[in-house]
């Protein structure tokens, strides 16, 4: 597995994210090491959100200018999304049994990620069903939108309902609540997921890319190798 | 398996150090299971997409 220059950066800013946090970041006094889930909780989920952005605005673009290229951005996308936002809702519960005492609980904004987490999935399902490049692309385009309008409710929703969940500490209009080595340890992760993201982005859209240009290789396969027998058969 | 003995050793002065007063609790378990996790989803990911961009390479 040969890594390209964007993933090699990823990789060891990634290993630099967990040596931060593992020798060089306070332990929260009330909640223990758990805490510290929240520096890989919240760059996923916010790299998750973007990415069904990206999805959106790529799908609503391919609508309108009908360019496969941004099918395969929105296909790239949903599918990053997806992994992004299954790690949130697999470190959210992880952190949550030590401190709620519980995995689950059925509050607004957990549920709305784990319904945004459906429809990516369905999505992806989606696109496996149907044949037709420019169908497939349409529906996709359409479901993406409609994911994307549930990224600002699942923001707001710690405001708008009664939730176990807490309040944004970093992303709010007052200044951040945290000590300055944790607020350092928080900006090198955002650093780490970007660019992790940026790479399985890219790599993903590359697979789109080369898997379309071996189909379309496939087909001129068998169109040549059907005209001399459909032409045989005419003699 | 020293290593083992240590971490062994270390969890239990963790559990001891945190069952005192004013310290914070031991939920270092959920930590670590969260961490190996997240590694396991994204390098597990990566991995799939490298899979399948070798095989459709090798079809084209």
């Amino acid at each position: 597995m040969k890594l390209s220059k964007l993933g090699i950066l990823a990789v060891l800013a990634m290993i630099a994210l967990y040596v931060r946090v593992i020798y060089f970041t306070p332990i929260e006094a009330l909640q223990g090491a758990a805490q510290k889930i929240f520096y890989v909780h919240l760059p996923s989920a916010i790299m998750g959100f973007t990415a069904v952005g990206i999805a959106a605005v790529a799908g609503g673009l391919y609508l309108w200018l009908r360019d496969a290229r941004l099918d395969r951005i929105a296909e790239s996308a949903i599918e990053v999304g997806l992994v992004f936002l299954t790690v949130v809702l697999v470190s959210g519960p992880l952190w949550a049994r030590p401190i709620w005492g519980t995995f689950w609980t059925w509050d607004a904004r957990l549920t709305l990620t784990l319904f945004l987490w459906f429809i990516l999935v369905g999505n992806v399902i989606l696109r496996g069903a149907i044949d037709n490049p420019e169908l497939r692309a349409r529906y996709s385009a359409v479901l993406a939108i409609l994911g994307a309008i549930l990224v600002p409710f699942i923001h707001l929703s710690v405001y708008l309902f009664r939730t176990l969940h807490p309040k944004p500490i970093l992303i709010k209009p007052s200044a951040p609540s945290m000590p300055p080595e944790m607020e350092t340890t928080m900006a090198i992760a955002f650093c780490a997921f970007i660019l992790l993201f940026a790479y399985l982005l890219h790599e993903r859209y590359l697979l789109a890319t080369e898997r379309e240009s071996a189909l379309e290789h496939s087909e001129r396969d068998d169109a040549r190798v059907v005209q001399p027998m459909v032409a045989g058969h005419g003699a | 398996m020293s290593a083992l003995v240590h971490a062994m050793v270390h969890a239990l002065v963790g559990a001891v150090q945190s069952s005192l007063p004013g310290q914070p609790p031991d939920t270092s378990f959920w930590y670590h299971l969260a961490y190996v996790l997240v590694a396991v989803i994204y390098g597990g990911y990566a991995l799939s997409v490298w899979r399948r961009r070798r095989r459709w390479r090798s079809q084209s």
